[in-house]
């Protein structure tokens, strides 16, 4: 994918997160400035950047709704949930369209009918004045949607430069005059009429439909379009075309918004992205480099730079580049186009420079191009996840490399009697060791992301859910900095939806219920993470009815999932845990929230297939707390090694509960089962050679090594022939024609080169 | 007579209304060099249609400070893509 498109796909995701964020805290406290203004500048910065591609009904969209959130942001529209459900809407869309753009680089082609009713629900519902009514936004010629874009169609760069310097800081009014096609017949002069604009400063004209051939013309057609800047008040203008107010809009722009115009007429305003490219090409320069380097990185930064520029539009300045950078080769000094590029980073100097006015626009002139470098500002790398893994791998053999040092410095010890050069080799594994696991850390880190990435998603959920269900929720997020591995983060997401949705939509009691029970009639649903050493501890809590256990031992029960023995001797902890059982539901009927009965089942599941536990403790009446616990990073594996025959295999260590030796007269057979009590309890005996349906091993010794592991729920000895060590290794899935071979974890490559299958209980068991 | 004709160039004088819109595609279609403005007081949009239209070099300036300032950039401007295909399609229907 083109890279300015990636970039925006991936800064459009965190812009509209962001506002999404923003619309919620607002509808909680409408007052709240910040978020507003955080909110309105998300949208204007997205709209802005979306101006770059061929996307106009998502520029479209985003357009309207920044109009809402600037009338509610001078107060002259108040916030309604309503609006908050259509703005959010309009969020989702714009949303499911950059997942569109990221996949295919298009928008669907329904986008066009969608954005125009998106825009009209938006526009109709909650419109301003009268003057925007009754211009149709989408025939393109009027769109106003963008003002630079506007501006730059319509008026000479000199003419805008003009402009800013008559308005002097004060709001310019654009002025778009659409005369009717027949408007002559009515004896009226639009160019006559666009001429006598008060305090004009600025006229274009463009032709309506393209012009037929000279013989087909209509000369009585008016065909033309009028755009005027005018510094004049609202009112006067308003007086000017009281004949023919359905045929004008008048729209105000802002100081700030303007300066930006004259700057980008100058030149030197980019797009964000844009300039975050140029900054990047700037400090590559800045490093030194050694000699034989120098040439090279000048060229790929002055490559990029143009490129970029290009792209941007403004192929003169890339061509400067270019000039910089044949000096720069020539000279074998980087400053050259490094001066250059900064000097194209330099909008408000430059622009001061060709119009001087503009140091008096003051604070919101400057308002503009912060903006932008604000978000170039913070020293971020936006690194392909598969850059991050491929060097994840290397690490990863890197590790198995370093780990057949110990090999070599037995060998040289025993085999070439050295007992110096074995020692001198370990000294030197040490080394590498550190090294090693430094590195290790240094990447696991890279992959580290908080929690708040997947919790961010929840208050909308939450805010859509309680409102579906009629019940009032207070949404507690605690603990969101905590971190984990990525793919950890990511696969907390539907566990924890799940659990959401179950604890509102079976948890949480209507406000009704609650206010009977003397509980406050909102709900507070809590989401918490922290760290508990290696690993990540998340928390659903809820107050709401809580879980009766005889109410789960009968469900569970009719539905088969235990018998009357398991009925009776089961504890209430037990049966709390029997919700995770499949096909387990106390719902009465299905929702469409949940209650299909896989809900729980589905997140133990999804928690134990991470590496993770899952348990729920409830209490009735007051509420229940589920509690995942999950490794910090999934990348290393703590295995047991195995040896069976001459075969090593390795057991993951999260299952294995123990290891015991039992002597071979305390197996008990039961028909063709054995078993062996342990503590107290009968703990069924597998050998893993009928598991694997390998030979049997030859008889020996008098006991036989059994690690004992919990695995679906149940404790299982396994019968191995010899315990081997536990190791920390970098698991990696079967791949291709291995991947369908049932009863493997995956494969690990061990230090003296073997490898090492890990085996997968649940499915063999 | 605010529109007439000498040889291949079309005057423009006083007030060009409404009506004279017609002569003046007339002349038009009749093919001309240059359009001379440097008398003309008063514009109508019809007759400026017109000069987007035609691209044909202008001589004035013309008498009202008012059409300078604002139409003459415009007609200086002229990038219009439009225009240049009407150009384009009408050498083609001269040909054939």
């Amino acid at each position: 994918m083109n890279e300015l498109l990636a970039q925006f796909v991936a800064e459009a995701r965190d812009l509209l997160q962001e506002a999404g964020e923003d619309l919620l805290a607002l509808e909680r406290s409408p007052d709240n400035e910040e978020a507003i203004n955080r909110l309105f500048r998300s949208v204007h910065t997205l709209k802005g950047s979306s101006g770059l591609f061929e996307v106009q009904p998502l520029t479209q969209i985003l357009h309207a709704a920044e109009d809402i959130f600037q009338a509610v942001r001078e107060h002259t529209l108040p916030l309604t949930p309503e609006m908050v459900d259509l703005t959010l809407k309009t969020l989702d869309q714009v949303g499911q369209w950059i997942e569109h753009l990221d996949q295919n680089e298009v928008l669907p082609g329904n986008a066009t009918p969608i954005a125009v009713e998106l825009v009209a629900e938006l526009r109709g519902r909650f419109n301003r004045g009268p003057a925007e009514t009754l211009v149709n936004p989408f025939t393109s010629k009027a769109d106003a949607s963008n003002v630079n874009a506007a501006l730059d169609r319509w008026f000479a760069k000199d003419a805008i430069a003009y402009a800013a310097k008559a308005a002097g800081g004060e709001p310019v009014n654009l002025v778009s005059y659409l005369p009717e096609e027949g408007c002559f017949f009515k004896g009226e002069d639009p160019l006559h009429l666009a001429m006598q604009i008060p305090q004009l400063q600025a006229l274009g004209i463009e032709e309506r439909l393209p012009w037929p051939a000279l013989y087909d013309l209509n000369p009585f057609n008016c065909n033309l379009g009028f755009h005027a800047l005018s510094t004049a008040d609202r009112p006067e203008l308003e007086t000017l075309f009281r004949c023919v107010p359905d045929q004008v809009t008048i729209t105000e722009i802002t100081a700030s918004a303007f300066a930006d115009s004259a700057r980008k007429a100058s030149g030197i305003v980019l797009p964000a992205v844009v300039e975050a490219l140029l900054r990047e090409q700037i400090d590559l320069l800045e490093l030194d480099a050694p000699l034989e380097e120098f040439a090279g990185r000048i060229s790929s930064a002055a490559r990029v730079a143009a490129n970029a520029l290009r792209f941007a539009g403004h192929s003169e300045d890339a061509a400067a580049l270019e000039t910089a950078h044949a000096e720069s080769l020539a000279a074998g000094r980087a400053e050259p186009l490094r001066d250059a590029l900064a000097d194209l980073l330099r909008p408000e100097v430059e622009s001061a420079g060709i119009v001087p006015d503009q140091v008096a626009l003051g604070p919101a002139a400057q308002a503009g191009p912060n903006d932008t470098t604000e978000r170039a500002g913070p020293r971020t790398l936006r690194v392909d996840q598969q850059k991050v893994d491929a060097l994840m791998n290397l690490i990863g053999e890197l590790v198995v490399a370093k780990n057949s040092l110990p090999f070599l410095a037995r060998r040289a010890e025993q085999q070439f009697g050295s007992r110096e050069l074995s020692h001198e080799i370990k000294d030197q594994y040490g080394v590498i060791d550190r090294i090693a696991q430094e590195l290790q850390g240094a990447v696991m880190a890279i992959r580290m992301m908080p929690v708040g990435q997947v919790f961010q998603r929840f208050p909308r959920l939450v805010r859509d859910l309680a409102r579906k269900l009629g019940k009032q929720v207070d949404l507690v997020i605690e603990g969101e900095d905590t971190e984990a591995d990525k793919n950890v983060i990511e696969s907390l997401f539907d566990p924890l939806l799940h659990m959401v949705r179950n604890s509102l939509d079976h948890g949480v009691e209507s406000p009704e219920q609650r206010s009977a029970c003397g509980k406050p009639s909102a709900a507070r649903v809590k989401l918490l993470a922290r760290r508990d050493g290696d690993q990540v501890v998340i928390e659903v809590v809820d107050d709401g009815r809580g879980i009766d256990p005889e109410v789960i031992k009968r469900k569970a029960y009719e539905r088969g999932l235990i018998d009357e023995v398991r009925l009776a001797t089961i504890t209430d902890d037990e049966a709390t845990m029997l919700v995770f059982a499949a096909g387990f539901s106390t719902a009465e009927s299905i929702s469409d929230v949940s209650g299909r009965g896989v809900g729980m089942d589905v997140v133990r599941n999804a928690v134990e297939k991470a590496g993770g536990r899952i348990a729920m403790t409830s209490v009735k009446g007051v509420g229940t707390t589920v509690r995942i616990d999950l490794p910090l990073s999934m990348a290393v594996s703590r295995v047991m090694t195995v040896v069976l025959g001459k075969s090593l295999f390795g057991v993951p260590m999260d299952l294995i509960q123990g290891i015991v030796k039992v002597p071979r007269g305390d197996i008990v057979r039961i028909k063709e089962c054995e078993a062996f009590v342990l503590r107290d309890r009968v703990v069924p005996l597998v050998r893993l050679t009928q598991l694997l349906e390998l030979p049997d091993e030859p008889v020996s010794g008098e006991e036989i090594a059994v690690l004992v592991v919990r695995v679906n729920g149940q404790t299982i000895g396994l019968g191995i022939s010899a315990f081997g060590e536990g190791m920390e290794v970098i698991l990696k899935p079967l791949e291709g024609m291995l991947a369908k071979i049932a009863g493997y974890a995956g494969t690990a490559l061990l230090g003296d080169g073997r490898v090492l299958l890990v085996l997968d209980l649940k499915e063999l068991i | 007579m605010t529109i007439r004709r000498a040889g291949d160039t079309i005057f423009l004088e006083g007030v060009c209304a409404v009506e004279d819109a017609e002569t003046l595609l007339q002349h038009l279609q009749a093919g001309a060099e240059l359009i001379d403005w440097c008398g003309c007081t008063h514009l109508h949009a019809a007759c400026f249609q017109m000069l987007l239209i035609a691209r044909l070099p202008m001589k004035g300036p013309p008498a009202n400070p008012e059409i300078e300032r604002w139409l003459v950039p415009i007609l200086h401007a002229i990038e219009m893509p439009s225009a240049q295909v009407v150009e384009a399609a009408l050498v083609l229907e001269l040909e054939t």
